[in-house]
């Protein structure tokens, strides 16, 4: 009796090993699957206002925004602009270097803004480049913090603008610049083409957070993006994939009898 | 009877402007299909809006319907990304053709379903 139960067990023992060596290549594959899946659904921009797309110019790819024009939506300064955002915050960083191109027609009020160290769409700090690419433009070192922080988030206007420091430099349309933003404690320097733009203090330590940029009126370009913590490569991004969640709404229309027919049969 | 003439000729009156005043009336849904909530409805740039704080839940949550002054117009959602940050979200198409007006009928009652993805 004893021999018997032992040889059952064995032979439990057996099938078990038999359908784990089956089943373990098959849960691989799909973990292998559903990993990709997840890596696809992984976005690394949020497009919050405006038409922001990834181009492919002469083999060289960029972040465009095409909307150009602006409307006040007014629940932040971000969304006032046609402005895109990481998806995920970068923990630390103390420089972001990009391309950017101002492109319009001189004559033309344009402006556009790196921002960085973004806590939500009302608490970050930017750079705001205002220039018409006749004169020289206008550069502002700028904050933006929420009002009053017990009305709820629906509230529009409940923000402000703070500008540290601003100074005019030089500045053309149709021009490509090598961007850098040093952040230091609460220090903050931009450099443009590897010159010292503007060097400003902001009122409290600039800390890690979401970066993004705004535009109004140019039509904005951005490229090789890359954001550095000392000298580790925090995150980069050449723009060669399309990585921007946009929320699309579909609608279908019915008449108030049908919705209601079709609401009983559910 | 000239009495009853004019009480006829009011009546007609009345009874023209009822039938002229025609009220003509949106509701929204937020599909079960959706992928976020929807915070804010506008239609034809403000002529009507549909609000609430915590949003409209992608539960096939209904809107309260009201009546809208203008025919035709754009359709605008205002969108919470989970932080409180309000994403503008415009319709990109309806029953499948990539638009975002819309133009009613005159005295109808409609509901348009919505259905918000990334």
């Amino acid at each position: 009796m004893i021999r018997f139960v032992a040889l059952k067990n064995n032979e439990t023992d057996h099938m078990t090993k038999k359908i784990t060596k089956m089943l373990l290549p098959l849960f691989a594959v799909t973990f292998f699957f559903c990993s990709l899946l997840a890596q696809e659904n992984r976005y690394n921009w949020l497009n919050i206002t405006g038409k922001w797309e990834i181009r492919s110019d002469n083999k060289k790819f960029s972040l465009l925004e095409s909307q150009r024009t602006t409307r006040k939506y007014d629940n932040s300064e971000l969304v006032n602009y046609n402005s895109i955002i990481t998806e995920d915050p970068i923990p630390d960083y103390s420089s972001i270097q990009f391309n950017f191109e101002m492109g319009g027609t001189p004559g033309t009020q344009s402006e556009m803004v790196v921002f960085f160290s973004a806590q939500d769409f009302r608490t970050y700090y930017g750079f705001k480049l205002k220039a018409d690419g006749t004169k020289d433009a206008a550069l502002i070192f700028h904050g933006s913090s929420i009002r009053d922080t017990t009305l709820r988030p629906h509230i529009k206007g409940n923000f402000v603008i703070t500008d540290y420091a601003t100074k005019d430099v030089p500045l053309e349309f149709n021009r490509e610049y090598r961007a850098e933003v040093r952040v230091k404690k609460n220090r903050a320097t931009l450099y443009l083409d590897g010159k010292k733009a503007l060097e400003a203090e902001a009122s409290e330590e600039i800390a890690g957070g979401k970066i993004g940029f705004s535009n109004r009126n140019s039509a904005l370009r951005i490229s090789d993006l890359k954001v550095y913590d000392g000298r580790t490569l925090v995150f980069q991004d050449d723009f060669s994939k399309d990585s921007i969640k946009r929320y699309q709404v579909k609608a279908t229309t019915m008449s108030k009898e049908e919705y209601e027919k079709q609401k009983k049969g559910k | 009877m000239k009495k009853l003439t004019t009480f006829i000729m009011m009546a007609a009156f009345a009874a023209m402007v009822a039938c002229s005043a025609d009220t003509t009336e949106i509701a929204w849904v937020n599909s079960s299909a959706s992928t976020e909530a929807i915070n804010n409805i506008v239609w034809a740039s403000g002529d009507q809006q549909w609000s609430t704080p915590g949003g409209y839940a992608d539960a096939d949550v209904k809107t309260e319907t009201k009546e809208v002054n203008r025919m035709t117009g754009i359709v605008e959602c205002d969108i919470d990304d989970g932080g409180g940050n309000f994403v503008p979200a415009t319709i990109n198409s309806i029953n499948g053709n990539p638009v975002n007006s819309l133009v009613l009928n005159e005295g109808s009652s409609e509901v348009f379903v919505l259905v918000v993805h990334n």
